[in-house]
Formats: structure tokens, C-alpha cells, sequence
């Protein structure tokens, strides 16, 4: 039988109307490596956030070291020698490594009272020397004193610091310089910094959130070298990712999470990847999303060779080609962060780009236009348009302190040679996408950041939608919507079609993708893994493409009406 | 004539100094305060209601001290007001920092038109903050009449910043509240108590540069109300630009402040408009220092990275 170093009991956790985790049971060993495997929004990273406290769970129970564990903060965390490598690191960029992997320690605890009853039991024991009985009392009077200059003693950044910290990246055998300064480092440099921080704060449980997102293929060997390390050392290890092959590579179980809830846990040498890849994604489900033949099938944008570097310099897209056509909606498959962002940012004009071809034919004129010598502007002109939906929803798109009305103008105000703004149009654009889209508002006048996830999706798509487009880009439009809201904005994506527009549409839901697309392009890490025919492709195939990519790719194109 | 003016750089130098050294320990936390100016007047009434009060007992050293602590009072009230707006409240910084300006100059205003009419000087105060700190008899020359003449609170000032400076770059403390003033994100996520350190620095930030406030009236200008302090606050600011953040420049720059403050009114045939000309010289060299530094593009000089920014947790 072995020591479940934590053990999670089902644990249930909800942000508003969504479930993030449902009664999930999961358990890590002492001196094991625990791989949490599952699809983008399966829950994975609040399941863990939960044990590093940064949530607190709704429901159930966590147990560290057969204890049961309340953990509000990242602070309890470590007391439960829980640490935590976020994917986005912590550090503060102007300091040495050494003196952030030593911010915010605690002094050693100094109890004067129990110091003081050592001394007295001291003093009992003399019975003969008075002078020696004076000097324990002495010592016990001046123990304020001696907390305060232990205290001060601490508080001081000695030369030395360092030595401390040293001995225990030593003892893992990192290899790093921790008087170099963060801002000096590479990406894999900074997370060896986290993982060292984590370790000196004592931590038995380490939790790293996708550590090999960042790194290239070199640098996760050496990292994986280190977890393995890590691991006879006896620490417990949870890696969260997405990778099958690295999954088959570190771990030594996997627990497998889809749509918040545990799916299985198994032991990594019993299973494979395409089984693996069959629990993360599950059963096809069927969506009624209405999808009609392409009609009226013209090239509208074709893309050669598209290159481009993020800014780590590591590539972004990697000689990506494919082409896009009028009335068929093109659905975009891959990990998030593959280059889904880059790639529209590339036909939009406001990405860099370092080698490629980005063709578009205008219907207008029936001529090719070469979009990368154009500006943003000229592009938007020729009615290319992104609705790009982030992380945070307002980034990109809208000003959230602005209401309706002021988002649209966004689009048109540099229209018109009055030297007056034009607010009537806009005002009315306002109302018929309220009115059109069921938009929830108290008024006109709301600021667009007080209106729901939803609402503001329907405005911004509603917006690009307005301004009659013929390549329209939408990035996770129905990200953290509810289902009546989603199958508003697939309708729209539908109605876009007919009308002949070339629609772009990146998701996360595989279902989704295969039910509403045409195609469906996959990448993966930057490069095209496979176009396929999304009537009749499955999700399994889907999902190994995102992971992994064939020797041979398939390309489908859609068959090109010339009339 | 050089003594006399290198004497009185020292001496208005002083000024600059206190200001500047709170106003450094406010900016490391990443509360761009542009409310010194006022803080400092503040301080100066304090100073001054303090000092009075004990000037009947006749003790130069009782006088100094409450001088000092109702400084310290004022203008620590006006850092915690800061503090409020600024750090519970989040609002701007800039509004609130430029309110207490004026809110500061007008507290002085008011106050020393009331002192006026009831005939109230401070001059009698201000004997004991002028008077030689190590006496009269240290010597008459040069060495000893530049830097031995100055009454006590110029080597308290001095003290100040080299402890600040020794605080930010040598302790625990100092290192987290230059984390916080870096990314408030990371001190928290490291266990640090983000408002304890901002509200603390605010506060004995501002109590600091009061002290500049009392010393001036009481010092430089012998228990006057009638010069205007808050060009003083301004320059302090400016100060901590000058010195890159560093207390321990701050020391030189303030002499070098001093010095170009001081200079106009001992250049012979220069007349009262080109004397406010030459007072925009300090101005001037911080905006050359500005520029020099944004060559190098060295990572230490430049503020705290998040100076200006509110922070809350939730917004991760």
C-alpha cells in the first residue's frame, strides 16, 4: 500500500454558472511523478490552483499526508509544503535570482517562552552558585532583546545569502549563476528560479502548470532530467499538460480530466497515446448546429509558407499554408497557444512577419491584392475582419469604459469630412444590434465592461458583422458563454456563410468545431498537422493532430465553384 | 564668499533632502506622491506649533524634539489621507498626490495669516533649530564653518538617508519593499503584506520630508511664514529623479541642488527677474540627468517598475 501524499476528495469547484471541477478524486504518491492530462478548459489548472490556494474548493476535501488540509492561501500552501510553478512566472524581473528565491521568507520562529522554561529548569538545578543563578537571570530578563536582535539578524541581507540557497539548488543539481539578474535570463532559466524558490521554501509537492510550453525540445530534456531527480529524492511531482508523448515520457500515473471530471487514472506503462487520447477527448456528442452545403465556393485568401517568431524568437508559425474560401466556414483545431493568435494577427497586419505569402482576392475588383504591403487599416478596408476574442475579452476589440454607442464609432470615426462626429449612425447600429442580437442592457449608455461575457461578445461580433466583410476571423467568439448564447453566435457565423462571407472560425470545443465547420484545419506548435473534411472526419483524429504531427499531412480543399 | 555659499548650500541642500529621502521611500513602494509639496507645508505648521509650545520650558532639546514629533504628526496624517485614497480607494495617484498639494499650501496659508494677526513669531523657536550643533568655539576655519556651523537637524537629515539607504539596499525589508514597488503581483504571491509596506511607506514617507517642511521655516528662514515652501517640494521631487532613487546620491545631489538654489542671490549685479531665472537651473539639470540616464537603458536606474499603478489582488 502506498502513502498518498495528497489525496483530493470529490472536489468540486464553480465560477458563476460553470463547473470547473466535479467530484474529482485524485491522489498523488509520495515520490511519484502525476501526470493531469486533459483538453484546454478540462479543468486541469483550477484543480491544482485549488491545492496551491489560490481557490478554495466548493465542496470536498483535501488531505496532505493522510491529514485532512484547509488551504486558503498560498502561504497555507507551503505550510502544507505545497509550491506551485505558475505558467506565468513570478519574479520580480529587476532582482537576482537569489534574493527572489529568498523574498518574503519568514524569520525563524524565536519563543521566549519556551526558552524561558528552559532557562528556569536550568536555574532549578544550581543550587550552590549564586553568581551563576544571577547570570540565568540575567539572560532570561534580556530575551526580548535577544528576539529583537535574532530579528535584525535576519532582516539583514548578508553577503553570503546566497550560500543557503545555493546548497539546495546544488543538492538537485541545478545549474545556475543566482547572482544573475531576472531580467538577464532565458525562459528556462527563470523556471529553474521557480522550481529552486519552491524547493528552498520546503516543499515536498511541487505542482507545475504546462512547464514545457516555453522550452524548446533541449531544454525540456534537462528539465525532465531534473524532475526525475527530483523524484528518487522522494518528492511527489504534478505536471499538468496537454502532450501525450511527454505524458509517456516523465509520468509515472496519469489521471485524465474532461469537462471537469475525472475520467481515469492509470498507470502510464498500461496505457498508450491513442488510448490516452481517446479518454481526453470522449464521445462524439451531437450538436444541433444547422450546416448547410457551401454554395457559390471562390478562393478568397491564400497563405504560402507563413513564418513568423514569437517574442522568445522561438517560432510561432512555422511554414503554414493553406487557403481560405468564400461561403464555407474554416474551423481552426490545436492546443491554445499553437499559433492560433499569430496566425490571424498575421492576415490582419499586425503581426511581424518573417517569411510567407498572404494572398486575397477581392471580389470587388476580381484582383489580387498582396495583404502583407498593406496597413492594418487598408486591410480592414478591404473587409477583412478580425473579432478576435482574448483571454480577457475586452482587450482587444472594445474599450470597456465606453458604452455601445462609442465601441462603434470605434470603427467609424475617422469616416466623413465633417469635422463633427457622426453619432447618429452609430446610435443606430447600437439599437439593431441590441435589438438583432437580444443583447442584455440597462441602457444605451452602459459602459461595455459592466455588461456580461456574453452580451460583449454579441456586441463585438455584431460589430464586425455590421460593417458587410467578406473574410471575418473569429478567435474562441463563445468562450465562457452559456448555451443559448453560443448558438446565437453560431447562427450568426451560419447566416455569414450564406451570405458568401469566408469565415475563420478558431474554437476550443471539438464538437463544436465539427459540427459548425466545413474544414477544419489542425495545427500543432506552430505548424499545419492536417486540413480534413469536417463531415466526416472524428474527434479522436482531431485530437491526434493536435498532439502530434503525421509524417504525411492530409490537406482537403473544399471543391472550387469557377463560375 | 565661497564658504558663506557652500554653508548655505549645505543648509537649503537640507531641505531638498528630507523631502526627497520620504519621497524615495514612498515611490519603492509604487506611490508616485505629488503631494510632497503640501506635505511639507504641513509638516512646517506642525513644526512650528510644536516647537512653540515647548518653547516656553526654554530646553533647546525639548524644543527640537516636539518640533520634530508634530512635524512628523502633521505631515504623516497628510501621507496616511494619501494612503487612503490612493491605496484602499486606488484612486489616481496624481489627482490625489496634486489635491494634497494644494490642500497642504492651503492649511499654511490659512494658518500663518492666523499667526500674523495675532502677531505669533517664531523666531524665539527657531534660535534653538539655527544654533551650532557641536557650539561655538569648533573653529573659524573653512572645513569647520562649512560643515561644523549647521544646527542639528542638518546631521539628523544626513543620518536619515544614509539609514535609508542602508535599510533599502541591505535589508529584508528593504528588499521586499522594492518588490512590492516592482511588482506587488510577485511580493504577494511571496507572502508579503502588499498594504502594510504601502501604507508604511506613505506614512513614514511622509513624515520624513515633514521634517524638511519645519526645517526650513525654522532653519533656513529663521521662523518666517512668509516664503513660499512648496518650490522646495518641487525640487525635492525632482530631487529623487536626480538620484536615480538612491538616497545615498540624494545626499550629493541635495548639495548640488542646494548650491544652484542658493547661487543667484550671491552673483553681484543680477537683478531680481534674472534671479527667478536662475532658479529653474536645478529643473533643468534633472531634465539633462533624464536624458543622460534613458541612454544607458540600464535596468536599476529606472523608477519601480509599477510607480503609478494600483494594486489589487483579484485583478490577477
Amino acid at each position: 500500500m502506498h502513502i498518498n501524499a495528497v489525496q483530493m476528495v470529490g472536489v468540486t469547484k464553480t465560477f458563476g454558472s460553470v463547473v470547473a471541477n466535479k467530484d474529482v478524486n485524485i491522489s498523488i504518491r509520495k515520490g511519484e511523478i502525476l501526470a493531469i492530462l486533459g483538453e484546454n478548459g478540462s479543468g486541469k489548472t483550477s484543480l491544482m490552483n485549488m491545492l496551491a490556494g489560490i481557490y478554495f474548493p466548493d465542496d470536498g476535501k483535501i488531505f496532505v499526508n493522510g491529514e485532512e488540509a484547509i488551504i486558503k492561501s498560498p502561504m497555507d500552501a507551503y505550510k502544507h509544503k505545497i509550491g506551485m510553478i505558475h505558467q506565468h512566472f513570478k519574479l520580480v524581473d529587476l532582482f537576482t535570482a537569489g534574493d527572489n528565491i529568498i523574498l518574503g521568507e519568514e524569520a525563524p520562529d524565536f519563543d521566549i517562552k519556551a526558552k524561558k522554561t528552559l532557562l528556569k529548569e536550568e536555574r532549578i538545578n544550581i543550587t550552590n552558585n549564586k553568581w551563576k543563578k544571577f547570570l540565568i537571570d540575567l539572560k532570561i530578563v534580556c530575551l526580548p532583546l535577544g528576539k529583537l536582535v535574532a530579528k535584525l539578524k535576519f532582516n539583514w541581507l548578508s553577503r553570503d545569502r546566497v550560500k543557503v540557497v545555493q546548497a539546495v539548488a546544488d543538492k538537485y543539481g541545478f545549474d545556475i549563476d543566482l547572482n544573475k539578474k531576472i531580467y538577464d535570463m532565458s525562459v528556462s532559466e527563470k523556471q529553474t528560479v521557480e522550481i529552486i524558490k519552491v524547493l528552498y521554501r520546503g516543499a515536498d509537492i511541487l505542482i507545475l502548470d504546462e512547464p514545457t510550453a516555453v522550452l524548446t525540445p533541449q531544454e525540456i530534456e534537462k528539465l525532465f532530467v531534473v524532475l526525475r531527480g527530483m523524484r528518487d529524492n522522494g518528492k511527489s511531482i504534478i505536471i499538468i499538460t496537454h502532450k501525450l508523448n511527454e505524458v509517456m515520457a516523465i509520468s509515472d500515473r496519469v489521471s485524465v480530466l474532461r469537462k471537469g471530471e475525472l475520467i481515469a487514472t492509470v498507470d502510464t506503462k498500461d496505457t498508450d497515446e491513442k488510448r490516452l487520447t481517446e479518454m481526453m477527448v470522449g464521445e462524439r456528442i451531437e450538436l444541433n448546429i444547422e450546416r448547410t452545403t457551401p454554395k457559390n465556393v471562390k478562393k478568397r485568401l491564400s497563405i504560402h509558407g507563413l513564418t513568423c517568431r514569437n517574442r522568445e524568437g522561438l517560432y510561432a508559425l512555422n511554414n503554414i499554408s493553406f487557403s481560405v474560401n468564400s461561403g464555407e466556414i474554416l474551423g481552426i483545431a490545436g492546443i491554445s497557444g499553437s499559433g492560433q493568435r499569430e496566425l490571424l494577427e498575421s492576415i490582419a497586419g499586425l503581426q511581424k512577419i518573417e517569411l510567407g505569402v498572404i494572398q486575397y482576392d477581392d471580389p470587388k475588383t476580381e484582383k489580387i491584392v498582396d495583404l502583407r504591403a498593406k496597413t492594418p487599416n487598408q486591410i480592414k478596408e478591404l473587409g477583412v475582419r478580425l473579432s478576435f476574442v482574448p483571454e480577457d475579452r475586452l482587450g482587444m476589440g472594445l474599450v470597456g469604459n465606453m458604452d455601445l454607442t462609442d465601441n462603434m464609432m470605434l470603427r467609424s470615426y475617422s469616416k466623413g469630412h465633417s469635422i463633427f462626429l457622426d453619432r447618429k449612425s452609430p446610435t443606430e447600429l447600437a439599437q439593431t444590434i441590441v435589438k438583432d442580437l437580444e443583447v442584455v442592457t440597462p441602457n444605451m449608455k452602459t459602459p461595455v465592461r459592466r455588461l456580461s461575457g456574453g452580451n460583449v461578445q454579441k456586441i463585438l461580433v455584431g460589430r464586425e458583422i455590421a460593417s458587410a466583410p467578406t473574410v471575418i476571423m473569429a478567435a474562441y467568439p463563445v468562450r465562457g458563454l452559456d448555451i443559448n448564447s453560443s448558438y446565437t453566435i453560431y447562427n450568426l457565423m451560419n447566416k455569414q456563410k450564406e451570405n458568401g462571407v469566408a469565415v475563420i472560425f478558431v474554437g476550443e470545443d471539438l464538437d463544436v468545431l465539427l459540427a459548425l465547420s466545413d474544414r477544419i484545419m489542425v495545427i500543432c506548435s506552430g505548424k499545419v498537422s492536417g486540413i480534413v473534411d469536417a463531415r466526416n472526419t472524428t474527434k479522436e483524429k482531431l485530437g491526434m493532430l493536435m498532439t502530434s504531427i503525421p509524417e504525411e499531412i492530409e490537406v482537403f480543399s473544399e471543391p472550387i465553384n469557377e463560375n | 564668499m565661497f564658504t558663506v555659499i557652500l554653508t548655505q548650500a549645505i543648509r537649503f541642500g537640507l531641505v531638498f533632502l528630507y523631502g526627497s529621502t520620504g519621497e524615495i521611500i514612498i515611490e519603492k513602494s509604487g506611490h508616485l506622491n505629488l503631494g510632497i509639496p503640501g506635505i511639507m507645508c504641513l509638516g512646517a505648521v506642525g513644526g512650528c506649533i510644536g516647537a512653540n509650545l515647548a518653547v516656553g520650558s526654554g530646553s533647546t532639546f525639548l524644543i527640537i524634539l516636539t518640533g520634530i514629533l508634530f512635524s512628523m504628526l502633521f505631515a504623516g496624517f497628510g501621507g496616511a489621507l494619501y494612503g487612503v485614497f490612493t491605496i484602499s480607494l486606488r484612486c489616481n495617484q496624481n489627482v490625489t498626490g496634486l489635491t494634497i498639494t494644494t490642500f497642504g499650501a492651503g492649511v499654511l496659508g490659512f494658518w500663518g495669516s492666523k499667526m500674523g494677526r495675532l502677531n505669533t513669531t517664531f523666531y524665539e523657536a527657531s534660535k534653538s533649530f539655527t544654533a551650532p550643533m557641536f557650539g561655538d568655539n569648533v573653529g573659524s576655519d573653512w572645513f569647520s564653518s562649512i560643515f561644523l556651523s549647521h544646527g542639528p537637524l542638518v546631521y539628523l537629515g544626513i543620518a536619515i538617508a544614509i539609514i535609508v539607504a542602508i535599510i533599502l539596499k541591505k535589508t529584508r525589508t528593504g528588499l521586499s519593499l522594492n518588490a512590492v514597488g516592482e511588482n506587488p503581483a510577485v511580493a504577494d504571491a511571496s507572502g508579503i503584506n502588499v498594504n502594510k509596506y504601502k501604507y508604511l511607506a506613505c506614512i513614514l514617507g511622509s513624515a520624513i520630508s515633514g521634517i524638511g517642511g519645519a526645517f526650513y521655516i525654522l532653519d533656513c528662514t529663521r521662523g518666517s511664514l512668509e516664503y513660499v515652501i512648496e518650490a522646495m517640494g518641487w525640487l525635492s521631487v525632482a530631487l529623487v529623479i536626480f538620484s536615480l532613487w538612491k538616497p545615498s546620491i540624494s545626499i550629493l545631489g541635495s548639495f548640488i541642488f542646494g548650491v544652484l538654489y542658493i547661487l543667484p542671490h550671491y552673483i553681484a549685479g543680477v537683478s531680481f527677474a534674472d534671479k527667478e531665472l536662475l532658479k529653474i537651473i536645478p529643473y533643468l539639470v534633472t531634465a539633462l540627468v533624464l536624458i543622460i540616464i534613458s541612454f544607458f537603458k540600464k535596468r536599476e536606474t529606472q523608477p519601480p517598475s509599477s510607480l503609478g499603478l494600483s494594486y489589487f489582488r483579484e485583478d490577477r
